[in-house]
């Protein structure tokens, strides 16, 4: 996330030069195999002693050679270094090979660079098909060789099966519209727009509130001494003032249409509503304090959260009796069963506005209940500053919460067991400040809906993957920053919206791009109009068409074979996993006799639609 | 544990002043940067044979502010000096400088004798001695070792 | 030669989580038996009881499905429809009496190799317990095949090469 951040600094100033330097790799056209009889080419690895002081690799190739439609068997010490690949683009020229079988490594990082040598050699790259004879053999079955030989000849001869029946396809390409939607004018909101405006792209920021700024209108001053309030006037005068950055006040974003690259949106203002183009999608609605429901909160004047208070310190309004004891409570209605997560910025906060309140109110006595002091990184200084400087922090288990009463007076009595010393400790704070949770927004739900992202347990935004997709949905195109991610500090919040606005950025920069070719395909004579797949598809996918029939938009349907499990009259077929390829691997596993095996078409028809409708569902 | 040492501490009533004033003390600087983890008593081999002696617990005490408590206990004078605490703690609390300072604030004080400095100092001596025997006995014949031992138990 | 080294188990694993989770175990150089073949699916969504039921008819031993943890699925409820399917599946199994138990799902992380490894073992021992399939063709009838496909496919070859 950090290097996507630093990518997006360098954009920017490279932003003129865009496009200048490309160059375009050129292949060979693709060679028509259609009407030719399959003909593969089995190239098996050592991958130097990797493979190969395991497997038996020669016997492997004598197991594979005998295979029907196997023309070549051979063995490599590299198959993935140059010269190799330069050998088998030899080699599919000489046999006039039309499928090509690499036993080898994974194909989840070595697929990519086979099929770009099949392309090289003017084959469809769609041709290929890899055995995953190192990480899912040799190296699992390092102790038993012969076992490990049998299941590398089983696993190659199960991609020959694969491979016999796979067709060229080809990738459709889609013209990409170079703006970006963002929804959320918070920071995240408006640090990604401010990030793709100055590297040329246009930008509609949407903010459903009557003011730009978010969760950052309510902070004053971050842990290092930044004054939020100046920040946040400076970087709204940047965005209302950008050429390039269209702001919608009062606004919701009420329709999306079409996938990565081309989507066309509907903003409603009001009555007003105004239809936008755009490639990408920034959802950067971020997340509100809850107010608690404990502790008196709401019932006493004198329970805050520690929000309240950062803003009574910097208002000048909090007034304390001399000798005042403040209490904080930490972790309030979070890290429990019900809300499990915790807000990370919560123990700095209290650390912060502990040290203020000694400062301002040096006879204050400032005690913090505290589970677990999490103030990550270097905000441990600030931890051990706030110790010096008198401030009590008292642990207490989950197990065994303070005890709390509110007096009819409006005395607030507070117990708790100190566990070192092993005896209750009793106070009446003047103050009782909690650390409130920070919960996703009300209407999130509905924004799951329209852009169909999914929500996690703790009610916030799930990104792609953790480490390798950190700030991407799963679906291509959106993206995610900010606090509608997870609670974090508003420096996290702006290096992962900078984060975004290089992802974007790889997306709005190209005039085109090409979609997988690993789609669904509905045969309109079999469909039977039930709208299965049209709910089945996560991504919205199926369409109605003219005819009533269902169709699959090419560039939104992403190749999970959902849909194609469970069409009730199996009209749809999934390219590059239809049945008989899948039957074809399990068939050529299980029954090794010769001639073509297995149907083309499932065995058993009747077995296919388990989905009810989501609706439902509850 | 005594009946004063188990009842309700009230917060608003401790005395905030003391951790200050041991903090003024030479050895004991750092005692406020303690963030009660207890490494420091988990390595100590007074706690390992008396648990009431728990170096974290008389930090606490002392950041409570519970005065006499501490200085009027005999647990601190149990500390070997031994510098393991303040070689294992995380936050460079230098606890057994830490105790340096607290008995010598007991002393001031009047909360512990004046002679009690040097006795302690001459039982440490002694205790060496045993020790050095000790180790001695066990590498060259226990017998004589061991009456020697009692011997000098009894004269002290 | 043992049984156990004749027992032929087919995972199908879902390319997000569980095929990842597989080669994670390969570069912990964890060990399982094997007996375990797997076979990459683009999410266990598209594992359709018909390949079960192919896969059994045709004599293999047991089958493990692996997809993603619930919720976790890359689309959302593939996982969830694909368990619905591998239940009913079982339930067809046992009405044949072949037995459920060679037929089970899966959840697991990319993250989880050692659980992959975990896994494969347990399925393994399930299958060992259980003894191959009913339905499997004897060694000799498989190697009698190859036999008859190798001189079919060296005439093939041999028409090829000159
Ligand atoms: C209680 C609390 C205390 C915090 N304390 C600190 C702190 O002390 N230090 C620190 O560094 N960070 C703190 N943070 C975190 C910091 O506020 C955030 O990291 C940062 O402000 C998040 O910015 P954002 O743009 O992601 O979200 P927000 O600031 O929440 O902005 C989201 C914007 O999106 C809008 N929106 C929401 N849904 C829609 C929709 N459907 N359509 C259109 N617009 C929509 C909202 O109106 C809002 O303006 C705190 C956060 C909270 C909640
Ligand atoms: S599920 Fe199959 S039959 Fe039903 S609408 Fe879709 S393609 Fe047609
Ligand atoms: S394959 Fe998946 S993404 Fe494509 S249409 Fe079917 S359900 Fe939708
Ligand atoms: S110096 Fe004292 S308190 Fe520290 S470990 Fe040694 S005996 Fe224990
Ligand atoms: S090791 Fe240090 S920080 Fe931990 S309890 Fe002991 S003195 Fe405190
Ligand atoms: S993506 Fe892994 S099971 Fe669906």
């Amino acid at each position: 996330m950090q290097a996507s951040a630093a990518a997006a600094r360098a954009m920017s100033l490279l932003a003129p030069a865009r496009g200048t330097c490309i160059r375009t790799k050129v292949y060979p056209p693709q060679r028509d195999v259609t009407d030719e009889p399959p003909r593969i080419g089995v190239f098996i690895c050592h991958c130097g002693s990797n493979i190969a002081s395991v497997v038996d690799v020669e016997e492997v190739v004598r197991r594979t050679a005998v295979l029907p439609n196997v023309v070549l068997a051979e063995h490599n010490i590299y198959t993935c270094a140059d010269d190799t690949q330069d050998t088998i683009k030899d080699k599919i020229g000489q046999y006039r090979l039309n499928r090509v079988i690499v036993a080898s490594c994974t194909p989840r990082t070595h697929e990519a660079i086979f099929r770009d040598t099949l392309r090289d050699a003017g084959l469809n790259p769609y041709l290929l098909e890899m055995a995953n004879i190192r990480d899912q053999c040799s190296w699992v079955h390092s102790a038993a060789p012969d076992s490990a030989t049998r299941k590398a000849a089983d696993l190659v001869r199960m991609a020959v099966g694969r491979a016999a029946r796979l067709v060229p396809l080809t990738e459709d390409t889609v013209t990409v519209k170079g703006a970006a939607l963002i929804i959320g004018g918070g920071v995240a909101g408006m640090t990604a727009a401010l990030a793709m405006a100055d590297q040329g792209f246009p930008v509609h920021l949407v903010e459903k509130s009557e003011a730009l700024g978010g969760a950052a209108r309510d902070l004053f001053r971050t842990l290092d001494g930044l004054d939020v309030q100046a920040f946040l006037a400076e970087t709204i005068d940047r965005v209302i003032g950008h050429p390039r950055i269209t702001v919608h006040l009062h606004s919701h974003v009420t329709q999306v249409e079409g996938h990565v690259g081309d989507f066309t949106s509907v903003i409603t203002t009001g009555a007003k509503t105004r239809q936008v183009e755009h490639g990408v999608v920034v959802v950067a609605t971020g997340a509100v304090e809850g107010k608690p429901t404990t502790f008196g909160y709401g019932q006493s004047p004198r329970v805050i959260t520690q929000r309240d208070l950062s803003g009574q310190l910097a208002r000048g309004e909090l007034d304390l009796p001399k000798g005042a004891t403040v209490a904080m409570l930490q972790c309030v209605e979070q890290r429990t069963a019900d809300r499990p997560y915790c807000s990370r910025v919560c123990c700095t906060m209290a650390v912060q506005n502990a040290l203020a309140v000694r400062e301002r109110h040096p006879d204050a006595r400032v005690v913090v209940l505290y589970r677990d002091m999490r103030t990550y990184g270097f905000r441990e200084i600030a931890y051990k500053k706030a110790r010096q400087a008198g401030v009590l922090f008292v642990r207490f288990d989950d197990d065994a919460p303070p005890g709390f009463s509110l007096g009819a007076d409006g005395a607030i009595e507070l117990t708790v067991r100190d566990a070192i010393v092993q005896r209750d400790l009793l106070m009446r704070p003047s103050v009782l400040v909690l650390a409130a949770p920070i919960v996703g927004q009300h209407d999130r739900q509905e924004v799951s809906d329209l852009l169909r992202i999914p929500i996690n347990a703790d009610g916030f935004f799930l990104e792609a993957h953790v480490k390798l997709r950190p700030v991407d949905f799963a679906s291509e195109g959106l993206f995610l920053c900010g606090t509608a991610h997870a609670p974090k500090f508003l420096s996290e919040t702006i290096s992962q919206a900078s984060a975004v606005a290089a992802r974007a950025a790889s997306i709005l920069s190209r005039q085109t791009m090409p979609i997988g070719a690993q789609i669904a395909r509905v045969d309109p004579d079999k469909c039977v109009s039930c709208m299965t797949c049209v709910h089945v598809c996560p991504y919205l996918a199926p369409i109605v068409g003219d005819d009533n029939k269902a169709q699959v938009q090419p560039t939104v349907c992403m190749g999970c074979g959902s849909c194609t499990s469970e069409c009730p009259a199996k009209a749809i077929t999934l390219h590059h996993y239809t049945d008989a390829q899948i039957l074809g691997a399990i068939d050529r596993l299980l029954n090794a006799g010769p001639g073509p095996v297995g149907p083309g078409e499932g065995a058993y028809l009747e077995q296919v639609g388990v989905a009810r409708p989501r609706w439902t569902e509850g | 544990m005594s009946e004063e040492q188990t009842k309700t501490i009230m917060v608003d009533n401790l005395d905030p002043g003391f951790r200050d004033e041991v903090a003024a003390v030479p050895g004991g600087e750092n005692i406020k940067k303690c963030f009660a983890c207890g490494t420091c008593a988990a390595g100590c081999p007074v706690t390992n044979i008396d648990e009431e002696y728990n170096c974290r617990r008389i930090i606490r005490q002392v950041l409570l502010g519970l005065r006499d408590e501490v200085l009027k206990s005999p647990l601190i004078w149990l500390c070997a000096m031994c510098y393991r605490c303040t070689a294992r703690c995380p936050q460079s609390v230098n606890f057994t400088d830490v105790m340096r300072a607290l008995r010598f604030l007991a002393v001031k004080e009047g909360a512990a004798p004046p002679d009690l400095l040097a006795d302690n100092d001459e039982i440490d001596r002694l205790t060496q001695l045993v020790r050095r025997d000790l180790i001695k006995g066990s590498t060259d014949g226990r017998k004589t070792v061991m009456e020697e031992l009692k011997a000098r138990i009894r004269q002290a | 030669m043992d049984t156990d080294q004749e027992l032929v188990i087919l995972a199908l694993c879902c390319h997000y989580c569980a095929y990842a989770a597989a080669d994670m175990a390969g570069s912990m150089r964890l060990q399982y038996p094997g007996s375990v073949r797997v076979l990459r699916f683009p999410c266990t969504s598209k594992i359709e009881v018909n390949y079960l039921l192919t896969a059994f008819e045709r004599g293999i031993d047991g089958i493990l499905v692996a997809g993603c943890l619930e919720g976790g699925c890359h689309f959302l409820e593939g996982n969830l429809r694909a368990r619905r399917r591998v239940e009913r599946a079982k339930k067809l199994l046992d009405e044949i009496g072949l037995g459920a138990g060679r037929l089970e799902m899966f959840n697991l992380s990319s993250a989880e190799g050692p659980r992959f490894a975990e896994i494969a073992t347990e399925m393994h021992e399930r299958v060992v317990e259980l003894g191959p399939s009913p339905l499997r063709r004897g060694r000799e009838a498989v190697l009698a095949g190859v036999a008859g496909m190798a001189s079919l496919a060296e005439a093939v070859i041999a028409g090829e090469k000159t």
